[in-house]
């Protein structure tokens, strides 16, 4: 109970600072159109290359990143708190990092769903992208799963920077490269070498994308179901990995006396 | 006392603050890596011609985002540092050492091209022939000093406050994009493609892919002209509204406060 209590205080403090940052005229005026824009840049490779195909890969693979890219900001997000002076609050506190943590970063998330979902149908209608009908109502879900498999794997690298809050930025932007150059984003997973494909498979955006792809192309349902499940297993993974070892870095920060000096 | 001595100091001390700034090399870090995802699409469509686009790209968005996101916080972050009061009460105009900060953090954007070309010839095992190499140059050069005119001007806004952050958080790709940065303008559509020339990237990216090929260069007097007048005007604009804040800030004594 008190868990919930205190992940439902770090998401009102999340959300504070997000309206602190966006208004709704900024966030649709300035951040949705950098990130349709991101995309667009993107995609339009697909018209260099005169390869209808092409374009329709990049469209979808970068309507779907940019919602990872929006939640990602858990990253630097994870160490606000050292830069607030309020960390050695919370590592102190009885209560566990973690719910503190999530909460207060969970904000990124929802705004990697709607982020993503905005940007997919801008561009399917920019780009006249077609949808099968019903299986486009699979699209919300599947973005919210890709979105929360991101998020998982934020929180751990959010852990690790936590330690060195400085290297945040660069951590979340070589992730975010990582991501969209190895999970099928740009080009397929294939394309990379055998271990890369098997890193690749263990990273969030794969598999909840191919299951993206496979709505848009009309694949059948077994075969969305099957990646899906992938992705809430690849999630899972970064979930746990992420919950075990928040505590600990917090520890060794306690432990060498660095949570209160911000580098 | 030699006139390039406080221009010197300054850069030097830009130097010492930079290297140990993981905030500051971010962009050099970072925005090479672009080249691993472009190249690999470009690659696996077949077109390993367009790996001289793949470089050009990144290289150029190291540099705007070295000017939008490091050079353009110089000055706040002087003032947070209480640095500024000392700078501006100082008997050297405060541009002699403000400009020449602004130009190395720009320059520094340079460095990204080691790592691309690292990932074009290390993981693609491609190599790109620049056939006017001094044109490549002389448009780096330039491009730096756009940037760098462009930051000043930025620098300037964020007097303003919050709304101009949200400017620099927003106005990245949309340049990208209408600059024809990765893809040219004549893929855009009709409407937008009068805005592109109106951003210094514009001809930075023209002129960096023209240098790849072998043709004649044309106009090449008219573009390098036109990159480092964009550059010039817009630092002008932001010298002009940097000068009368400050004034502004010290005649109501708030220079140091934020």
């Amino acid at each position: 109970m008190s868990d919930i209590r205190v992940f439902l205080y770090g998401l009102r403090v999340g959300w504070m600072q997000f309206t602190g940052f966006w208004t709704w005229s900024t966030w649709t005026g300035g951040w949705l159109l950098r990130i349709v824009a991101q995309a667009t840049f993107f995609a339009m490779i697909g018209q260099l290359l005169d390869s209808p195909e092409s374009l329709r890969y990049l469209v979808i693979g970068n309507g779907v990143v940019v919602g990872a890219l929006a939640v990602n900001w858990t990253v630097p997000a994870s160490t606000w708190d050292r830069g607030d002076g309020t960390y050695p609050l919370l590592v102190v506190s009885p209560s566990s990092l973690i719910p503190a943590v999530i909460g207060r970063t969970a904000i990124w998330l929802l705004n990697g769903i709607a982020t993503s979902l905005a940007s997919l149908v801008t561009l399917a209608v920019v780009f006249r992208i077609a949808v099968p009908w019903p299986s486009a109502l699979l699209i919300a879900p599947l973005v919210t799963l890709i979105c929360a498999s991101v998020f998982c794997f934020a929180l751990r690298l959010g852990s690790l920077v936590t330690r060195m809050p400085s290297a945040r930025n660069v951590v979340h932007n070589s992730a975010l490269t990582a991501l969209m150059a190895f999970c099928g984003v740009s080009v397929p997973v294939a394309f990379w070498p055998g271990w890369v494909q098997v890193i690749a498979n263990c990273l969030p955006l794969t598999h909840g994308l191919a299951a993206i792809r496979g709505v848009f192309d009309g694949a059948p349902l077994a075969m969305i179901a099957s990646n899906a499940v992938w992705s809430i297993v690849v999630s899972a993974g970064w979930l746990a990995i992420s919950v075990l070892t928040m505590d600990r870095m917090a520890d060794a920060g306690r432990a060498d006396g660095s949570i209160e000096f911000v580098r | 006392m030699s006139p390039f001595r406080p221009a010197i100091a300054a850069v030097q001390a830009q130097v010492r603050m930079s290297t140990r700034s993981f905030e500051d090399l971010m962009p050099v870090l970072t925005m090479p890596l672009f080249a691993l995802v472009f190249l690999a699409i470009f690659v696996h469509s077949g077109r390993s011609d367009l790996a001289g686009y793949a470089m050009v790209a990144p290289l150029l968005m190291t540099v705007a985002q070295m000017g939008f996101f490091v050079a353009s916080e110089v000055v706040t972050n002087d003032r947070d540092e209480q640095l500024l009061e000392l700078l501006v009460a100082a008997p050297t105009p405060l541009f002699a050492t403000l400009w020449p900060r602004i130009l190395l953090l720009n320059a520094l954007g340079l460095v990204g091209f080691v790592e691309i070309w690292a990932i074009t010839v290390g993981v693609f095992g491609i190599s790109v022939e620049f056939h006017h190499p001094w044109v490549a140059a002389a448009t780096l050069v330039l491009t730096v000093f756009s940037s760098a005119g462009t930051a000043l001007l930025m620098a300037a806004l964020f007097c303003f406050g919050r709304s101009a952050r949200t400017f620099q958080n927003s106005v990245t790709y949309p340049l990208y994009l209408i600059a024809g940065v990765l893809v040219p303008v004549q893929y855009l559509p009709s409407w937008l493609q009068p805005l592109s020339p109106l951003v210094f990237l514009y001809w930075a990216a023209d002129l960096l892919r023209d240098s790849l090929r072998a043709d004649e260069m044309v106009n090449l007097a008219w573009r390098l002209t036109a990159l480092a007048g964009l550059g010039a005007f817009a630092g002008g604009i932001g010298a002009l509204i940097l000068g009368r804040m400050l004034d502004r800030l010290q005649r109501d004594g708030a220079l140091g406060l934020r």
